[in-house]
């Protein structure tokens, strides 16, 4: 009997052991038999096999007893062989799938709330996408603005400096002519030096003139002496010596006025000269000191006016590029589709997961079959999603290999 | 005289995006957020130098809008870009069989836009 | 051997500036007016201009705004000596603002001028 209790022992611990181990007896024992019977037993529900144990511990020499419920349970068994174990196992897992239900209830519920969620994200992105487009257009626009009025502009600077190189011309000229002046104000003394000379030499002429009628004078005298000395015959001669004689004295007369004329003249001349000479070296330097400050407003005038182009020149370049920039920004918010079409696929997947987990929990509570496909139909809706997220690979990313790839293709 | 561009996409976004940098760009910008009008459009007399359509939209996608495009007169020659997320060459040899002259994936910057814009509209 | 441009209004420091560049081994192509510069650009292209930056006509804040504009990536040395009261760092810097990475004050040793070559052929 201690066999039995041994090969009881054994088959509870492992139907594999008891198996065996009634082979081995089988050999030397009806009892052996009675334990082989009972390895059949213990493919039966634990429950069972609990209460067929613990029966046969009670009365262990009662072997007709355990050999009638060990016939009797097999015979249950291989009566109904499919609800059995299926009953059993339903009769243990049904309790489980409430709990099952719930989750999934809940897990739909939280998926709800998420979705409602990527949604508003997707609109508040588009608002704020918009929103953004909006100012960064005024932004260009206003940088534009700016380009367009220095472009309007520039040509009336460029007449401006046109202008003002001309009227550094007239300077220019103004500065020649003012360095001119001492040589032209030597030119004129010199000039003035010459009429005071020909005033002296036509002084000495008069002088020829008045010696010459003198000298008439004093003929006309000797003739008329002559003339009144030589009888009738000598009075036409005492006629002209006469006329000759009023001539003379006329002569004189006017040479006298003239040579008085000639001499306040070139008093007036030598006085008025006198001046010049003592102002002319005063304007020597202040002449020399003009054409300096000229010299230098020039300068000034071109230093200034480089100045202000090379400021232009800059202001409009950086402007350019500013405005350029900004226009740029235009093209990354399109990531705002790209994501919202991203999100869209997700939505649409996680979906579709959660309509097989429903169907699949429903089939459950029917039958088991459906159950089995579960994982295969959840495979399915992954690899739908690599897939399709294979397609839409595009140039946002950042890395390097992503500069490579095909941005736009002409046909 | 400036070029007058037919956008067609589904999303705001990449209406505003693409009629701002366009009409930086100097042109003329006409829209539809879908292939049913923006065919209206161009049944009713539009006559857009260029068209730029994305392919995913809920009612008449891209490849169907350029097939029928294509129908009206007056358009079969017009150059027909598609721009989308997609970069698939099945996509692409679809488009191109219907007619689209280019494939473009967003985003696409501005200066992008206009080269090719230039390379496709002579003159432009 | 690089193809050079000299630009400089100062016949002598340009003629000077020219032996160096050739002595070094390149092959250099000068002109004192920045307008014409312009034409010969138009018609063929080098690897690098070295201009001055203040010269009477068109100086070269504008020669430089021109290559920009007509989008010739030619890298540029701007050289200067300041003139009166314009300094040459306002020049240099102005032209650094157009976009001119390497510029020279003058007068320079044939060392910077050796290193700023270097740095522009790069």
């Amino acid at each position: 009997m201690v066999r039995a209790k041994l090969s009881l022992w054994a088959a509870a611990a492992s139907p594999h052991c008891a198996r065996w181990w009634g082979f081995v007896c089988l050999w030397r024992s009806p009892i052996a038999i009675a334990c082989a019977l009972l390895a059949m037993v213990f493919r039966l529900a634990p429950s069972v096999q609990a209460a067929v144990v613990g029966s046969l511990q009670g009365r262990p020499d009662d072997i007709a007893l355990v050999l009638a419920a060990v016939l009797l349970l097999a015979a249950l068994r291989w009566t109904s062989v499919a609800p059995a174990p299926v009953l059993a196992g339903r009769a243990a897992a049904l309790p489980q799938l409430g709990p099952i239900q719930a989750l999934l209830d809940t897990h739909l519920e939280l998926d709800n709330e998420i979705d409602k969620k990527l949604q508003e994200v997707v609109v508040d992105t588009e608002s704020s996408a918009i929103a953004i487009i909006g100012q960064v257009r005024q932004l260009h626009d206003s940088s534009n603005t700016l380009a367009q009025y220095l472009d309007k502009t520039n040509p009336q600077a460029n007449t401006l400096g046109e202008d003002i190189v001309a009227s550094m011309t007239y300077l220019v000229q103004i500065g020649a002519f003012i360095e001119e002046l001492p040589a032209k104000l030597t030119r004129d003394l010199n000039a003035v030096q010459g009429v005071v000379q020909e005033l002296t030499e036509l002084s000495s002429l008069v002088g020829s003139v008045r010696a010459i009628s003198m000298q008439s004078h004093l003929l006309s005298i000797n003739a008329a002496i002559e003339g009144s000395r030589a009888g009738p015959g000598g009075a036409a001669f005492r006629v002209v010596a006469e006329e000759m004689r009023l001539l003379a004295s006329n002569s004189s007369n006017v040479a006298l006025k003239i040579g008085k004329g000639l001499e306040r003249a070139r008093a007036v001349v030598e006085a008025g000269m006198a001046t010049r000479v003592a102002e002319s070296s005063k304007a020597q330097s202040d002449v020399s000191q003009a054409v300096v400050s000229i010299r230098k407003l020039q300068e000034n005038f071109e230093d200034m006016s480089q100045y202000f182009k090379t400021r232009f020149a800059v202001i409009t370049q950086h402007n350019q590029n500013l405005t350029a920039d900004i226009a740029a920004v235009l093209g990354h918010i399109q990531y705002q589709d790209v994501v919202k079409q991203c999100i869209d696929r997700m939505r649409n997947t996680t979906s579709q997961r959660n309509a097989l987990l429903e169907e699949a929990l429903a089939q459950m509570k029917q039958d088991g079959s459906e159950a089995a496909q579960l994982p295969q139909l959840l495979a399915q809706i992954l690899a739908n999603f690599v897939e399709e997220e294979q397609k839409h690979k595009h140039s946002a990313r950042h890395d390097e290999q992503a500069s490579g790839e095909l941005k736009f293709e002409l046909f | 005289m400036a070029k007058t561009i037919m956008i067609v996409d589904d999303s705001s976004t990449m209406l505003m995006s693409l009629r701002n940098s366009l009409e930086i760009a100097g042109y003329n910008v006409l829209s539809a957020n879908d292939g049913q009008p923006a065919l209206d459009q161009l049944k009713a007399g539009a006559k857009p130098d260029l068209i730029i359509t994305d392919i995913n939209m809920p009612n008449m996608g891209g490849i169907e809008f350029i097939g029928k495009a294509r129908a009206v007169t007056g358009f079969r020659f017009t150059p027909i870009l598609v721009l989308t997320t997609e970069s698939q060459q099945a996509k692409r040899d679809d488009a191109k069989k219907l007619g689209a002259t280019g494939w473009l994936v967003k985003p696409v910057s501005g200066a992008d836009l206009t080269k090719i814009i230039k390379q496709v509209l002579p003159g432009a | 051997m690089s193809h050079l441009f000299v630009i400089d209004d100062d016949d002598f420091f340009r003629d000077t500036l020219v032996q160096m560049l050739e002595r070094e081994g390149h092959k250099v192509t000068a002109t004192n007016d920045a307008a014409r510069a312009l034409e010969q650009l138009d018609r063929s292209r080098v690897d690098l201009i070295l201009t001055d930056i203040l010269m009477p006509g068109m100086d070269g804040m504008e020669f430089i705004m021109e290559l920009s504009k007509r989008s010739y990536n030619t890298p540029v040395i701007a050289m200067s000596g300041g003139r009166r009261s314009l300094t040459s760092t306002f020049t240099l810097e102005s032209a650094k603002l157009l976009g001119v990475k390497i510029t020279l004050t003058k007068p320079f040793t044939l060392m910077e001028l050796r290193t700023a070559l270097e740095k522009a052929l790069a």
